[in-house]
């Protein structure tokens, strides 16, 4: 008699499995007027008296991811003007969730994709053509219409793919050289210049990695892309990429700092004179080292002016949002005159908008810099960079001759044609 | 003779004993076939496109999504990726090393160890044993991050403890090797297709903290059901402890070792989280094993179609590796067998 009960148990359980799997999305719908009943109930029975007018305002919850450190000057900043938008916006309730910056872009696809995701996150502009062209991102072109009139037509552009607007420009930030004045007074101009001083002794935390060297190309008159985004990355890069060999070398003797990570500390407490790095670690680093800190542009070479990567941080937004206009009216709160100087001031972040001065020389010294940079293009060709030019382990651990290994990762990346 | 009825129930419980352990077996298979079957599945179909960021939004709907045949499959044997430095068959070669040194490292550690705690009258036997259990239960990102942070070449504590120890045989200089930079090979005439950097020195001291005490408690296990009584009369033959280890101890750890050893090879085989998060797979992709690989593939360079492709080969090839070992073990003969 029991058998037979069993096996009646166990068709029931497998009836349950196939039904919860083929009808997941009926539960939800089911419950979710129970949910919103109980939510609502309350505020519609009480008595009018009773019920603050706070209470009676719909807010509306505004999903936010962000990738700022924990601890550190530009998330210190981010809490201090989300609470600062609490009260000057209580329509809004902005849920912040920091993200790490290595996995902000593959957690919001991956959520995107499956209808998820928060309704904006701020990150730079690194993938927003691909992102873009993927539809990942919303495009606000009719809804930002006619609220960027102050912002710095460069962070625009920034945030635009193929004359389609799909962000709020926050912050323009490239690599610099940051040095302290107390263990160097003056930076180093040229290229030579900054070899002399490191062959002598001084110690700079130079970071080596495929980001930080674009700006070196620009030293040696190298280009990694023609005009019609084919790779023709030749001499100059190659060139570039023996003199950084040649400064990693050294840094390597004397076991000198390599990544800006490993750098922090040494250049913050005054061991190290000078880092490369962008502008998001200025809050850090000026906290630190107060009037001693200083800024130049990366030196120039004998190719001319360094041209580092010009980015644009800026907040994004969700094409699965139910919030697309308050996620935008919190981002244009957020990028606002009194925010961009609160950024500016506390994390180091170089204004989109061009209303707010400018007057700390680190500021002024950074858009020194930025004139030269070279405007990160959106195009898909720039994943190429990425997957062939940074794998310089080859060149300063194992060897390879810079010209070799610059002519081989030229023919990699042109073989995706 | 059987009348017509009892035929029937004779056929009805033949049926409901065919078709019973299939019913038995139905909620797993259903579970199976949404959490296992349909993404391997959308694997093996993806593997046959140019899957990127592009499709992410639409999936297979995607308009822009195109068939490539066996292009991906081409373009990893024949290292014809835009990727650089990418040899297929080195990392396939550094990958079956790894997982073999490592498997012929910790089983001969793990058993002289648990023979060693498994002496008569030691005292602290269950501390021992709770605490050697521990690296196991450490989480992996937890363990590479340590010992990362041990290999470093200023502020780690490897080098402090050479520097020490140098300074005890006179020497002034510290000690900076650059355990997980240095690309030079210490041993050049090992794997010369895939020249070993210090930094699979390092991963290998590393693992073995973490890959022997686990093979200890296969053997301590496996050493408590051998019958005393073996070694008593093999004592009374005359037999010295030497001669009992390799003739009593040794033959009967077999039976618990070899299934213990195959699974240390496949952990250590596809040992992704450790890898990923000790060296990233460098110093110029020296220590990249398949599956880090495959990562890089998908979220670094983006490439889902390339890297669902390159996933379909590492399955083929556990399978092989799965095929050989389970002729060694016999593993799945009892089931086989009924």
């Amino acid at each position: 008699m029991k058998k037979p009960l069993f096996v009646v148990f166990s068709l029931l359980l497998i009836s349950a499995f196939v039904l919860s799997a083929c009808g997941g999305a009926a539960a939800p719908v089911a419950e979710e007027p129970i949910a919103e009943e109980h939510a609502e109930e309350p505020m519609e029975e009480a008595p009018a008296e009773e019920a603050p007018a706070e209470e009676a305002m719909e807010v509306i919850e505004v999903t936010f991811w962000h990738a700022y450190g924990t601890g550190s000057a530009e998330e210190t900043a981010m809490t201090a003007l989300l609470a600062q938008a609490a009260e000057d916006m209580p329509q809004y309730k902005v849920s912040a969730l920091q993200i790490p910056f290595d996995d902000i872009y593959n957690k919001y696809r991956t959520d995107v994709a499956s209808g998820a995701g928060p309704d904006m996150f701020i990150a730079p502009n690194d993938s927003l053509g691909d992102d873009a062209r993927a539809g990942l991102i919303a495009d606000i072109t009719a809804l930002a219409d006619g609220k960027l009139g102050d912002y710095a037509p460069l962070s625009v552009e920034g945030m635009s793919v193929d004359g389609v607007l799909y962000g709020i420009p926050e912050s323009l930030k490239a690599v610099a050289f940051w040095y302290n004045t107390e263990m160097m007074p003056e930076p180093p101009a040229t290229t030579a210049d900054l070899q002399a001083m490191m062959e002598g002794g001084t110690p700079v935390s130079l970071s080596y990695g495929c980001y930080h060297h674009w700006g070196f190309f620009g030293s040696f008159g190298g280009q990694i892309f023609d005009d019609s985004w084919t790779v023709v990355a030749g001499d100059g890069v190659a060139d570039a990429v023996g003199y950084l060999n040649d400064l990693y070398q050294v840094s390597v003797e004397n076991g000198w700092p390599k990544n800006d990570g490993d750098g922090l500390a040494p250049f913050t407490e005054g061991t190290v004179a000078a880092i490369t790095n962008g502008n998001w670690a200025m809050g850090d680093y000026s906290a630190a080292l107060g009037d001693k800190l200083a800024v130049a542009p990366l030196p120039a070479g004998p190719g001319g002016a360094a041209n580092p990567l010009l980015g644009v941080d800026g907040y994004y937004f969700n094409p699965n949002s139910a919030n697309l206009e308050a996620a935008i009216e919190v981002a244009l709160y957020l990028t606002g005159a009194d925010a961009q100087a609160m950024m500016m001031n506390d994390a180091g972040h170089v204004p989109a908008l061009t209303t707010v001065e400018v007057t700390d020389p680190l500021m002024l010294g950074l858009l020194e810099g930025f004139g030269n940079a070279y405007v990160r293009p959106q195009v898909p060709e720039l994943g190429l960079y990425w997957s062939n030019f940074c794998g310089t382990d080859q060149v300063f651990e194992a060897g390879t001759p810079a010209a070799d290994w610059v002519a081989e990762a030229t023919t990699n990346a042109n073989k995706a044609e | 003779m059987m009348s017509e009825a009892d035929k029937k129930a004779h056929r009805w419980v033949k049926f409901r004993r065919f078709t019973l352990p299939y019913v038995y077996l139905l909620p797993a298979f259903i579970v199976m076939a949404f959490i296992t079957f349909y993404p391997l599945i959308y694997q093996v179909i993806i593997s046959f496109t140019d899957f990127q960021l592009k499709d992410l939004m639409f999936g297979l709907e995607s308009p822009n999504l195109n068939q490539v045949g066996f292009k991906n499959y081409i373009d990893i044997f024949t290292n014809a990726l835009p990727v650089q430095n990418f040899e297929f068959l080195r990392i396939l070669t550094y990958n079956f090393w790894w997982a073999i040194s490592n498997v012929a490292l910790h089983v001969p550690a793990g058993v002289v160890i648990a023979v060693l705690l498994n002496t008569p009258g030691l005292w602290g036997k269950r501390i021992y044993r709770a605490v050697y259990i521990l690296p196991v239960v450490i989480p992996p990102i937890v363990v590479a991050t340590v010992w990362r942070n041990i290999f470093h070449e200023q502020y780690g504590a490897m080098n402090q403890f050479l520097t020490a120890i140098m300074e005890l045989l006179g020497s002034t200089d510290p000690v900076r090797l650059r355990w997980l930079e240095s690309f030079a090979p210490p041993i050049k005439w090992l794997l010369p297709n895939s020249p070993l950097p210090l930094a699979y020195y390092a991963m290998m001291i590393a693992n073995f903290w973490l890959g022997w005490p686990f093979m200890t408690l296969v053997a301590t296990g496996a050493l408590q059901s051998i019958p005393k009584d073996l070694y008593e009369a093999a004592s009374i033959d005359g037999a010295s402890n030497t001669q009992q280890f390799w003739n009593i101890t040794v033959p009967l750890l077999k039976t618990a070792m070899i299934p213990a050893s195959v699974y240390g090879f496949t952990l250590s085989f596809n040992l992704f989280a450790f890898v990923f998060f000790f060296t990233g797979g460098g110093p110029a992709r020296s220590t990249e094993i398949l599956v880090t690989f495959a990562y890089d593939l998908v979220r670094n360079l983006n490439l889902f179609g390339v890297a669902a492709a390159f996933a379909v080969i590492v399955f083929f090839v556990a399978l092989f590796v799965f095929l050989v070992t389970n002729r060694i073990t016999r593993a799945t003969e009892s089931y086989t067998e009924a």
